[in-house]
């Protein structure tokens, strides 16, 4: 059974303190000006901007994720993931930061052949790139990376794989590639540690990939928006119009509730991690289907224009599903939530 | 970004206050009573949360408010919904209150507010008229002054409460030279002045009222604010009922929608866990999970935003939902429910007849909508009047 906070007496603060804004908006001009549209159209081939991604390790994206005294916050890390997300960088910051941190939390009692700490320092620097990935198979958006962690058979593994394999052609130019390609290397955990290990794992995966798509979802806003309040029709802006304006009104409401759930999500899982297990789940449906309905307004907002591929809405619109079907499918996502709901009552 | 709870042992003994005055009211015999008259009003509640300051919680004790905090004043609403009492003139009464608090006369504020504060007393909306909803400010209803008095004729449609309550907050037009918004007065007229009759308009959920005024007469103490300011004056409870601002406020409306949709999701979670009359459990079924985790997504998504996105997914999303939860439990939650029904899908048939009214209740979605497309900048509507 699911006890919806909606009727917990608590506080309801969505306000970022000034570092965290400074933050976001750090990393948001940052990625702005290394990462413009015309970056991700030239790394569409691969998936994967290779110099983008030392710029960002040499602001620390990833550094700052690694567990220890001065650690980034879940919540801040969805910051960041928003402003990624809103450049559409193509570049593997989630699946990054989830596995710094994984094998930060492995690291201490990890004694085999791969030295834990030495893989986080790599990846920190951009040297490696290890990445998390929930799937179970066919294929991820593990392209980029020399290692992959993932759960096989009740064990979770340190896999590794060919960089020079090419990524699948796809129409959100990701690079995804077939799982199985990455050989399973290290056994790091197993049995109920490792299924602890990585339902932990997922679950930060699930409210970053969230926060990538509430950026998304602002890019689309301001494509559309600006274009509604240019384009005219028969002496009006067409964004007069309540059946242009509304299903932009809607982006809005999609925006707000994703972005607030998302962090809601994010700081739950931090302070509370068992209080409601729905959430990270539920803040990936929900950022999926708002950025999904979001991008086809976007699209069909800018008409003939919305479906030329030289428009950047057309950029959005081939990536809003496909950050979360890289690595989940949203019935496994129903299907965890539903499982809570059939759990018997405590007590 | 917090959102700890407020729970210490303090407030578990405010909270075990809260069920002791609320259990009496949430008999069977009273849910079936509250369901026949479809009022959504209890007298006897009202009086119990007035004796305790517990109507206008947050206001000072001298004004007969509690001074609640804002944790107990956030205690007491979740305690109301979770026993899912008849509440929403609650809402009505604390939203006018304000309004009576800023710009009544002396003499009347005291009077009023002394006997709202004790439960005794209800305060209605009259806005609405037959040609005006979402367009408040075209009201019709005339107000002519008269020496010392007031003559009033008119019309007040969905002024709920109105057929116990002894006040109506009414929106007048005074001066029909003005321009549309600078015309208005404001009134709190007694509803046993004579030339009123009021009507029962029963609906979907709670039981509304037209309000006829012939000839009424008012002396002029019942007048809030100057004649001509009623916009300003009607603006600070309507900014209250939207919600508006960067916190949630009280009387935020897009959470009362949420709190019906998780008073939803309970009933039908435990239905689900129920093995039927077959022995099969609901909850062992793809589509009872699906439908469930459903629900679970739209509260957790539509219960974190406020004022214009909070008001419009809120209500959009709960009569969704629940229109899902019904065709869930099939034709069991046909069958005549109501409030805190012992049968989860008793109340369930009752919330989905309640929640249709969500989307228009206090401002259209529509309204709301073209609030936030101007929020992003895209043009105000003009209209050819």
């Amino acid at each position: 059974m699911i006890e919806p906070d909606v009727f917990e007496a608590r506080t309801e603060d969505y306000s970022l303190t000034a570092e965290q804004s400074d933050l976001a908006r750090s990393f948001g001009q940052f990625l702005v000006r290394a990462c413009p549209p015309e970056r991700v159209r030239g790394a569409e081939a691969t998936g994967f901007d290779a110099e983008l991604w030392q710029r960002m390790c040499e602001q620390g994206a990833v550094a700052m994720a690694v567990l220890g005294d001065d650690a980034a916050s879940l919540l801040d890390l969805t910051l960041v993931a928003e402003e990624v997300g809103a450049v559409m960088a193509p570049v593997p910051y989630v699946d990054s930061v989830v596995a710094v941190r994984l094998l930060g939390r492995l690291a201490e009692t990890y004694d085999g052949p791969t030295n834990l700490n030495d893989l986080i320092e790599l990846a920190s620097e951009g040297e490696r790139i290890t990445v998390f990935t929930p799937a179970k198979a066919g294929v991820a958006n593990v392209g980029s990376a020399t290692h992959v962690l993932r759960f096989v058979n009740d064990k979770l593994v340190l896999a590794e794989r060919d960089q020079s394999a090419s990524a699948l052609a796809n129409v959100a130019s990701l690079a995804l590639v077939p799982l199985d390609d990455a050989v399973a290397g290290e056994t790091l955990i197993e049995g109920d540690a490792a299924r602890a290990a990585f339902d932990l794992a997922r679950d930060e995966w699930r409210v970053l990939t969230a926060a990538t798509l509430v950026g998304l979802i602002r890019t689309v806003q301001t494509i559309a928006v600006e274009f509604a309040k240019t384009r005219r029709t028969r002496g009006l802006t067409i964004g007069a119009l309540q059946g242009v304006a509304f299903p932009l009104a809607d982006t809005e409401i999609a925006r707000e509730t994703a972005q607030h759930l998302t962090r809601r999500a994010a700081w739950y899982l931090e302070h509370e991690p068992h209080s409601h297990p729905e959430l990270p789940p539920a803040a990936l449906i929900h950022a999926l289907r708002s950025a999904r309905r979001s991008a086809e307004t976007g699209v069909h907002t800018l008409a003939g224009l919305g479906v030329s591929l030289e428009s950047d809405m057309t950029l959005a619109f081939r990536r809003a599903q496909a950050w979360v079907l890289a690595g989940e499918k949203p019935s496994d996502l129903a299907n965890y939530i539903g499982d809570l709901v059939a759990r018997p009552a405590v007590g | 970004m917090d959102f700890s709870k407020h729970a210490t042992d303090e407030m578990s003994e405010f909270i075990a206050e809260v069920r002791g005055v609320l259990e009496p009211f949430c008999t069977r015999e009273r849910r079936e009573q509250h369901e026949k008259t479809s009022d959504e009003f209890d007298p006897d509640l009202h009086r119990a949360l007035g004796e305790r300051g517990w109507i206008l919680s947050t206001w000072p004790e001298d004004l007969g408010g509690a001074n609640l905090d804002p944790a107990r004043a956030q205690l007491l609403e979740l305690e109301l919904a979770r026993a899912d009492v008849p509440r929403i003139n609650l809402s009505t009464t604390r939203m006018v209150a304000s309004a009576v608090r800023d710009y009544a006369q002396p003499g009347l504020r005291e009077e009023v507010l002394r006997d709202v504060a004790a439960g005794c007393d209800v305060l209605t909306l009259g806005y609405t008229e037959a040609e005006s909803g979402s367009d408040i400010a075209s009201a019709q209803t005339r107000a002519v002054r008269d020496g010392d008095e007031w003559v009033i004729d008119g019309q007040k449609m969905y002024t709920t409460g109105a057929h116990h309550a002894p006040w109506v907050f009414l929106l007048t037009r005074t001066d029909t030279q003005a321009k549309k918004h600078k015309g208005l007065t404001m009134f709190l007229v007694p509803l046993d002045s004579e030339g009123i009759e009021i009507h029962p308009i029963p609906t979907l959920g709670e039981r509304t009222n037209t309000v006829y005024f012939s000839g009424v007469r008012i002396s002029d103490r019942y007048r809030l604010g100057e004649p001509g300011q009623g916009w300003t004056v009607l603006l600070g409870p309507l900014n209250e009922e939207h919600g508006l601002g960067d916190a949630r406020v009280l009387t935020d409306v897009g959470i009362h929608n949420s709190r019906h949709l998780a008073t939803a999701f309970a009933a039908a979670q435990a239905w689900a866990h129920e093995p039927d009359f077959s022995g099969s459990t609901p909850i062992d079924e793809p589509h009872v999970r699906a439908t469930l985790a459903a629900t679970v997504v739209d509260l957790a998504a539509y219960s974190s935003t406020w004022g214009m996105t909070g008001r419009v997914a809120a209500a959009e999303s709960y009569q969704d939902r629940v229109g899902d939860l019904v065709e869930m439990m099939g034709a069991d939650a046909l069958l005549s429910g109501m409030a805190g029904d012992d049968r989860p899908a008793g109340t369930i048939e009752h919330l989905r007849r309640g929640s249709q009214v969500s989307t228009v209740y206090g401002g259209t979605v529509e309204v709301f909508r073209s609030m936030i497309a101007q929020s992003l900048g895209l043009p105000r509507m003009s209209f050819p009047e």
